[in-house]
C-alpha cells in the first residue's frame, strides 16, 4: 500500500446498498462490467457463479447474499477481480459482486474502530476495520481468507 | 491436483478428449464418452407415481433403470418437462441409470484445461468433478462443467 501523511490508499467496494468494505490498493486488479456468469449447481448462494477472466476460472462472491443469507438480484452487474495468495503461496483470482464502481480512499490509524453489532459477522473475513468519513464502519477484507473455506464452515 | 485417472478416462489418445455434452435446462454437463451406454431418442418411460426420487423407469437389457430429470440448479424434477427429447443411459462398473436431456452431443476436444472446483464454493454438494475451459466449435474459449456417472450417482444418493 502507498503511505503518506494522510494514510494508506485502499479501495472501497460497495457490496450492498448500505455496506462498503475495503481492500488494499494492489489487491484490486480489474473490473468486469456485465460479466457472463456461469452458475454452478448446488454451490452456496453467496458464491454460486464463476466467470472466465484472462484464461482463469474465477469464483464470484456476493457478500450481500452472505450477509443476508438470501438470494440477491445482480443490481449493476459489476465484478471486482481481486488477487490473493493461497496457502501454497500461489497467486489466485477471485471476484466480488459490487453495487457500484469502486472508489479509492485514504485510511489512517486514527480511523480504526471495532466491528460491533451488525458487523460482528465480518470478523470471519476481516483483518481490521475503520470508520469512514461519513461515520460508517468499513471492514478491511482479508482477501485470501474470503476465498478460502472459511465461509463454508 | 487433477485426478489423472479421470483425465485418462476422457482421453483416447495423447492429445484428444472424447466427451459427451449433456444439455438440459440451459446447462451443459461434460461426461466421458466411455460412460455413455446408449442414447435413446425414442424411449418408453414408465412414470413413477411413488415417492421415489426418479421420474420413472425405462427397460434396458432386461433391467428396470431409474430415470432422473434435473432442473438448472440440479434439483430433481418429479414431473416431466416438455423439452427432454433424449434419454441417456450412463454406466460405470455396476452403476447404471438414465438422465433426461434436451440434447446430447459427442465431441472430440483437443484443447481442454481442467480445474478443480474453487475451494470457497466446494461444499461437497456440487455434482461436478471439475470445471474446465475448452475451445468451442466457434473457436471461442468456453467454460464447462465436468462430471461422471459415479459423481452423479453419489449426488443422487445424497438427495435421497
Amino acid at each position: 500500500m502507498n503511505t503518506d501523511d494522510k494514510g494508506v490508499t485502499a479501495w472501497l467496494l460497495q457490496v450492498d446498498r448500505l455496506v462498503n468494505v475495503a481492500i488494499g490498493q494492489f489487491e484490486l486488479i480489474h473490473i468486469i462490467d456485465k460479466p457472463d456468469y456461469m452458475p454452478i449447481p448446488q454451490a452456496p448462494e453467496y458464491c454460486k457463479d464463476v466467470v472466465l477472466w484472462n484464461s482463469n476460472i474465477v469464483p464470484v462472491m456476493s457478500l450481500a447474499s452472505w450477509l443476508t443469507s438470501e438470494m440477491q438480484l445482480d443490481s449493476t452487474g459489476v465484478v471486482a477481480i481481486v488477487v490473493y495468495e493461497d496457502k501454497q503461496g500461489k497467486h489466485k483470482f477471485g471476484g466480488i459482486k459490487l453495487s457500484n464502481a469502486p472508489v479509492q480512499a485514504k485510511v489512517n490509524n486514527g480511523q480504526q474502530c471495532q466491528l460491533t453489532g451488525d458487523f460482528d459477522k465480518w470478523r470471519k473475513v476481516s483483518l481490521s476495520s475503520f470508520k469512514s468519513k461519513a461515520g460508517d464502519i468499513v471492514p478491511i477484507i482479508d482477501v485470501s481468507k474470503l476465498f478460502s473455506r472459511v465461509l463454508l464452515s | 491436483m487433477i485426478d489423472m485417472q479421470f483425465k485418462n478416462k476422457l482421453r483416447r489418445d495423447d492429445a484428444k478428449f472424447h466427451v459427451s455434452i449433456l444439455s438440459f435446462a440451459g446447462i451443459e454437463l461434460i461426461v466421458p464418452q466411455s460412460e455413455i451406454l446408449s442414447i435413446e431418442s425414442i424411449y418408453e418411460l414408465e412414470t413413477n407415481h411413488g415417492n421415489e426420487r426418479h421420474i420413472g423407469v425405462i427397460h434396458k437389457q432386461d433391467i428396470k433403470l431409474p430415470v432422473y430429470c434435473f432442473s438448472k440448479s440440479m434439483d430433481i424434477y418429479k414431473s416431466l418437462p416438455e423439452d427432454r427429447f433424449q434419454c441417456v443411459v450412463l454406466k460405470h462398473d455396476e452403476v447404471m441409470f438414465s438422465l433426461l436431456c434436451y440434447e446430447i452431443t459427442n465431441a472430440v476436444i483437443s484443447d481442454i484445461e481442467f480445474h478443480n472446483i474453487p475451494i470457497c464454493m466446494n461444499n461437497n454438494l456440487i455434482p461436478l468433478t471439475h470445471l474446465c475451459m475448452y475451445k468451442g466449435a466457434d473457436g471461442a474459449r468456453k467454460l464447462g462443467m465436468v462430471t461422471s456417472t459415479v459423481c452423479l450417482n453419489e449426488y443422487i444418493n445424497k438427495l435421497k
